[in-house]
Order: C-alpha cells, then structure tokens, then sequence
C-alpha cells in the first residue's frame, strides 16, 4: 500500500471514527500514531506521541488562547452581554424585526470580545429568545437569529478558530485578526439584511415595529455598550496598531474585564475563580485536540499526501477558482459531519499547500475557511450552535431550529462570493496595518 | 473514585492559578516595557511554563467529566444498546490512548533529568516543563479508566464545552 493511500485512508477512518462517537482529539491521536508505525517504525511513532505535548512548552504563541477565552468567561459573567442586547435594541429601533437585528447586532458584539461561536450562542440565546418568544415573534427566526448569530464570533477577532488556523498555517495571528475584521463586519450586516427582507416578506414572523427612539435616547441605549467597546479598542486594536503582542492583548483585555466587573459590583471574586475554572477546563479540552491534531500532522507529513494532492489537481488542469469551488463544496459537505476545530485541523495541513500553490494568500484563505467552517455549526445534522439552543430551550422543534437557519446562509454565500470578486475585503486591512 | 475526583479537582485548582499567573506575568510584562523600557526576565519561559501546567493539569477532570468533543448525532440512529457499545468503545479507545501518551512522555521526561537541561534565561531545570505533562498525563490516564469502567456500568451523558 503507498504511503499517500495510507494518507487518504487515515482521514476516511478518522472521519469513520468521530461519527461512531470516539472523541475528535483520540481518533485524531490514534490515527496519526498507528499511520506513523505504518509509513515508519513503531518506535518512533511513539516517540513521536510522547514528545509532541512539550511543544506546548515551547508555544509562546499559543497562551493568547486561554487568556481570550478567560476574558470571555468574565465578561459574560459581569451582564456585559445583557447590556448589549438592549443598546443593539436601541439601535434598531423602530424597525420590524428590531430584536431579532438586536440579536445579531449582540452577537457580533460580544463575538468581539469572546472568541467562541458556542458560547456566544449559548449566551446569547439565554438571553434573547425568551425576549422575542415573548414580544411575538415566530421561534424559527428567533432561534436562527441567534444560531446564525453565534457563527459571528468565530469570524470577528479575536477567535479561537483563527487562533487555531494561525497555528497549522504557521501564519501570523495579528494579520488574521485584521483580516477577518472587515468580512466579519461585512457579515453582521448581512445578517441584518436577511432579517429586514424576511419581516419585509412575511410580516407574520415578527410583531410590529417598536416607537422609534428619539436620538438622545438611542444614543444613550448605545452607550451602554462601553465595556465591550473598550475591551475590544484596548486589547484588538491594541494588536492593530502594534502597541501589544497578541498574548499581551489578551491578557490586558482579561484585566480589563476583570477590574469593569469589580469596580461596577456585578462580579465578585467567586465569579474570578469560576470563570477561571471554566477557562482552564474549555482550555484543557481544545489544546488536547490541537495536540492530538499535531500528531496527525506529523503523520500527515510523512505520507507526502499534500504534495500528491497539488500534484493532482495541477495534472486536472482546473482553474484556481475551480479548485477553491471544489474545496468549498468540501468543506461544506463535511461540515455536516465534523465539528469546526476538527475541520480545521485535518484539512488545513493537507489543503494549504494546495491552495498557496494556486496563488491565494495563507491569510485570504483563513478567513475563507473560518467563513466556511462556521456555517458547519447550523447545518444539519451535526450544527453545533443548534444543539446549544436546543440544550437552552428544549421546547424548540428542532424543525423549527433547522429552518431559522437556512435564510441565514444565503448572508454566508454572499460574503463569499464577495471574498473571491473583492479579495482586497480580507487584505486590505492586514496590508494596511502592517504593509 | 473519590480519591480520583479530589486529585482531579486539586490539579484543576492549580491549573486555576497557573492561567492566573500567566495573567499575571505578561501583565507586569507589558507595563514594564511601557514604563521603564524594561522586561521581566524569562517572562516568556514562565508564560510557556504556566501555559503547561494550565493545560496539563486541567485535563484529568476534562475526562472525569465526559467533556471532550463527542459528534453524538448517530445516537438519533441507532438503538440504545448500540449507543452503549459505541460508548464503551470510544472510552476503552481513549483509556488506550492516554495510558500510551502517559507512558511515552515519561520517558523523555527522565532523559530531561538524566541530561540536566535548562532554559536559557531563568536556567529552569526542564523536568519543571516535563511534570507537569508526566502527572497530567497519568491522572488523565487514571480518570479515563474510572469513565471506561463507568461506560461499562451505567453510563454517563457528555457535558457540553465551548471550544469552537
């Protein structure tokens, strides 16, 4: 057997695996350590197993993940996504649809201060389905207002996923961040859009436009979102303009949360401890799948399989855009069946190579692929934010949830037509920051 | 078990203040910099120490309580009984895993304190880096048995974590 069908053969199985519940980060680490002892020696497969986790002690890089997460974690717990829901409320006022819009609008908020879909989702479904069940509005756009909403997060730095890319790409997480703003901002407005055409189209889905707010009064509603604004000014833009390393940024911005959540009395030092508990543990899981994924890259390495698959395609003689169609259509297939880290860590090592091959940027092509990952979490069957809304509020027809979603994917597809006929959406911050 | 679940959670706490250390650390780090054109010597050798024992430490009761990423969506497919074989496989696979991965860090740990290396700017001993992931490793060893032996007897639901 050639070590490339080994190689073609190891995702089939870890895909096999995963579906038949074995955790992500166990078939990524079994599979990589039984290819290696195939394409290699036994000894040196387990070698490999055994000294892959000390890279962590070299990953420097890699401790902006847990103090992004932990400013999440405390900024959820100080009420801040409360605030924004109602200052995104205020902000749409006067327009059918006003809570659903607030929903997204909070989501891209506090996506920009929590690097996780999930999460956001979480949250924010907490918070913002049981407002618009009770102001009348139908639970499919309620539901994939949120579900749609929570994928902001992981486009809109910081985010964990992009984090994650940056490390398999070996790309520079301060160059995704800026990337990612724009088609992130891009996205949220989207959204907005979706939601106005459906309560255009079918007024029935959403009571009846709110009172316009006078502007003092809007603007006073806007206010309240100081916290996140200043988070994100002070740690993202900190990273912008070269003032902090990302992992500084990071830790800044958890001090920040921290001391607006004391001072102001909505958090306590139990809060502290729990939010670090919470952090350490989501932490512990998402480095062991990394861990276990560097592991399979390894293997992955040996089996020369990216290399075979560019020389492939190049032999099809498709067009690049062919190509990058093919590899969306992919992803999307296998978005259905895989979790968004998973997918970035199995196809990323073995699909870069082909697309730097092709002429895309590293940096265009994370964006693409965090774009096209997040609208794994709401498709059928596996879309994680669906299952978290469901978990919160079980007396949602699944039906209902599956069919919210869908106009939000239309957003999805628009922001990636756009990518590939304005490329310069993801570039032109990065280039213009740091040239 | 019980003895399991308290070393689980004590390791969590120090993984805990670990993360807060990290916190620290590069905070110092910064303002040092900022103010007096100064930075903490070895902050990014006790960042990358912090990063280990966070992650290490905190796994053990990642596994104690089912929270690694499961795709559970063939359970609206199949019958119970195959739900529990499917469990029982994916726990008995993970145990597999971890007890390998402990018993190969180890060695190089003890290769690390054979051949005395340090960092290069603090001149830690890098056995500090290696025991955490060593004593991680065996504790995470030791609860995914506790969970495979669980899956065998009545089961467990997964918890849900925030990690995409």
């Amino acid at each position: 057997m050639s070590t490339e069908l080994i190689g073609i053969l190891s995702v089939v199985v870890i895909v096999g695996l995963v579906l038949v519940r074995v955790p992500v980060a166990v078939a990524m680490g079994l599979v990589g350590t039984i290819g290696y002892g195939l394409v290699d020696h036994w000894s040196a497969a387990l070698d490999r197993l055994g000294n892959t986790p000390f890279e962590l002690a070299e990953g420097y890089s890699l401790s902006v993940v847990p103090l992004f997460m932990l400013m999440g974690a405390v900024a959820s717990r100080s009420g801040m996504s409360q605030d924004l829901f109602r200052a995104t409320n205020g902000l749409f006022a006067g327009w059918r649809g006003t809570a659903a819009m607030a929903t997204v609008g909070a989501c891209a908020g506090f996506g920009s201060i929590c690097g996780s879909s999930l999460a956001t989702a979480a949250t924010m479904s907490r918070i913002a389905i049981p407002e618009m069940r009770s102001l009348g509005y139908d639970e499919r756009l309620a539901a994939g207002a949120v579900a749609s909403g929570g994928t902001l997060a992981i486009l809109i730095p910081p985010s964990v996923i992009l984090i994650v890319y940056a490390v398999m790409a070996q790309a520079s997480v301060a160059q995704l961040f800026a990337a990612a703003l724009v088609p992130g901002i891009v996205l949220t407005v989207l959204h907005v859009a979706v939601i106005w055409a459906l309560c255009r189209w079918r007024p029935e889905l959403a009571p009846a436009a709110p009172g316009k707010l006078a502007w003092p009064e809007r603007l006073r509603s806007i206010a309240r979102m100081w916290q996140i604004a200043v988070l994100f000014t002070v740690s993202v833009g900190g990273i912008y303009v070269g003032l902090f390393s990302p992992t500084e940024a990071a830790a800044v911005g958890c001090l920040g949360a921290m001391l607006m959540g004391l001072v102001s009395r909505r958090i306590g030092y139990r809060d502290l401890a729990a939010s670090l508990v919470e952090t350490v543990r989501t932490t512990a899981v998402l480095f062991f799948i990394v861990i276990m994924a560097f592991v399979y890259a390894y293997f992955l390495i040996l089996t020369h399989l990216p290399q075979s698959l560019v020389g492939f395609v190049t032999a099809l003689h498709f067009s690049p855009l062919a190509v990058m169609v093919l590899l969306i259509l992919f992803y999307l297939v296998l978005g259905c069946f895989l979790d968004s880290l998973g997918m970035i860590l199995i196809t990323v090592p073995v699909f870069l190579p082909l697309v730097l091959g092709l002429g895309y940027s590293s940096t265009w092509f994370g964006v693409l692929v965090v774009l096209v990952v997040e609208i794994g979490l709401i498709t059928p069957p596996i879309g994680m934010n669906l299952f978290v809304i469901r978990a919160q509020q079980p007396d949602i027809r699944i039906a209902s949830l599956y069919r919210g979603v869908l106009p939000f994917l239309a957003a999805d597809a628009v922001l990636i037509l756009l990518l590939f006929v304005f490329p310069a959406l993801a570039l032109w911050l990065p280039k213009f920051l740091f040239g | 078990m019980r003895l399991i679940e308290q070393v689980a959670r004590a390791l969590r706490i120090a993984a805990a203040v670990a993360l807060g250390a990290m916190m620290t650390v590069t905070i110092v780090d910064v303002t040092m910099r900022n103010t007096i054109n100064e930075l903490v010597l070895g902050g990014v050798e006790l960042v990358e120490l912090a990063l280990v024992v966070t992650v290490f430490l905190a796994l053990p009761e990642t596994f104690l309580r089912n929270e690694h990423v499961t795709i559970d969506a063939i359970d609206q497919l199949v019958s119970p009984r195959v739900v529990k074989v499917l469990r029982c496989t994916g726990a008995f696979l993970t145990l597999l895993l971890l007890v390998v991965l402990a018993w190969r860090m180890t060695l190089p740990a003890l290769d690390t304190v054979t051949m005395g290396d340090l960092t290069s700017d603090l001149g830690i001993p890098l056995i500090w880096y290696w025991l955490p992931l060593v004593i991680g490793g065996i504790a995470s060893a030791a609860t995914a048995g506790v969970v495979a032996v669980r899956e065998l007897g009545t089961g467990t639901e997964p918890e849900t974590t925030y990690v995409d």
